[in-house]
């Protein structure tokens, strides 16, 4: 199935856009499309480990199951004020 | 209610003026850019911020501060966008029957949202570079998570 990743920050920076599409088994969760993730851009890696993975309102862990479609925002360590 | 603003923010509405008569403390803090960081000189700032979240937090902070410190008002509010030196990137305002709990909860609520809320600031320096402000990290599982009482700059 395919899923759509958002990068905020600093991974946006280093991914080069502001999202991309990736295509991920039926049955993944957030830490499967994390590793075929990083797969594909290694340079990436560092910042993903430290980065928390939220769909719409919450945060969801790398546990979760995705569904078909999902936008998945990755966010990197957070710096306001 | 209104939590991240591209437009410069506004003061005044968040006072909350004459709704509070029980209340004799009001502790604002505003924070702004200013021009110099790790001893590098500083013209601009960028926030960007992933909005829906973060604007369900700020509102979650704002209530927790209200509960947490026994005060009838609280309020947060965050630019987004390209600023200056000298502008304001951060209000807090707090109403209190005392100035203890008025500046206490200010506090926690300035500290709560730097360390929980996904906005990001990537400073621009006077040699044409620039960098991201590295912070808080806000995975869950993660050892260096940390909702925790600290002080960044």
């Amino acid at each position: 199935m395919n899923i759509t990743i958002e990068f905020h920050g600093v991974l946006e920076r280093l991914a080069g856009a502001a999202s991309m599409s990736l295509e991920v088994d039926d049955s993944a969760r957030v830490a499967d499309a994390l590793e075929a993730l990083t797969l594909q851009a290694p340079n990436l890696a560092d910042t993903v480990e430290r980065s928390a993975c939220a769909i719409g309102v919450s945060l969801v862990a790398r546990s979760d199951s995705l569904s078909r479609g999902a936008r998945l925002a990755l966010l990197p360590p957070v710096a306001g004020g | 209610m209104n939590y991240l603003s591209e437009s410069p923010l506004q003061l005044e509405p968040l006072l909350a003026q004459n709704q509070f008569p029980d209340c004799g403390g009001l502790a604002l803090f505003a924070g702004t850019i200013r021009n110099h960081s790790d001893g590098k000189p500083v013209l601009q700032l960028r926030y960007t911020s992933y909005a829906p979240l973060a604007e369900k937090l700020m509102r979650e902070i704002e209530i927790e501060t209200k509960s947490r410190f026994q005060i009838p008002y609280c309020r947060v509010q965050h630019r987004l966008g390209l600023l200056n030196v000298g502008e304001v990137a951060i209000y807090c305002v707090t109403r209190a029957p005392h100035r203890t709990e008025a500046f206490a909860a200010c506090r926690h609520a300035v500290d709560a949202v730097k360390h929980r809320v996904p906005i990001w600031k990537e400073e621009f320096y006077a040699d044409g570079s620039s960098a991201f402000v590295q912070g808080c990290c806000i995975r869950p599982d993660h050892d260096q998570a940390h909702p925790h009482e600290h002080a960044h700059a």
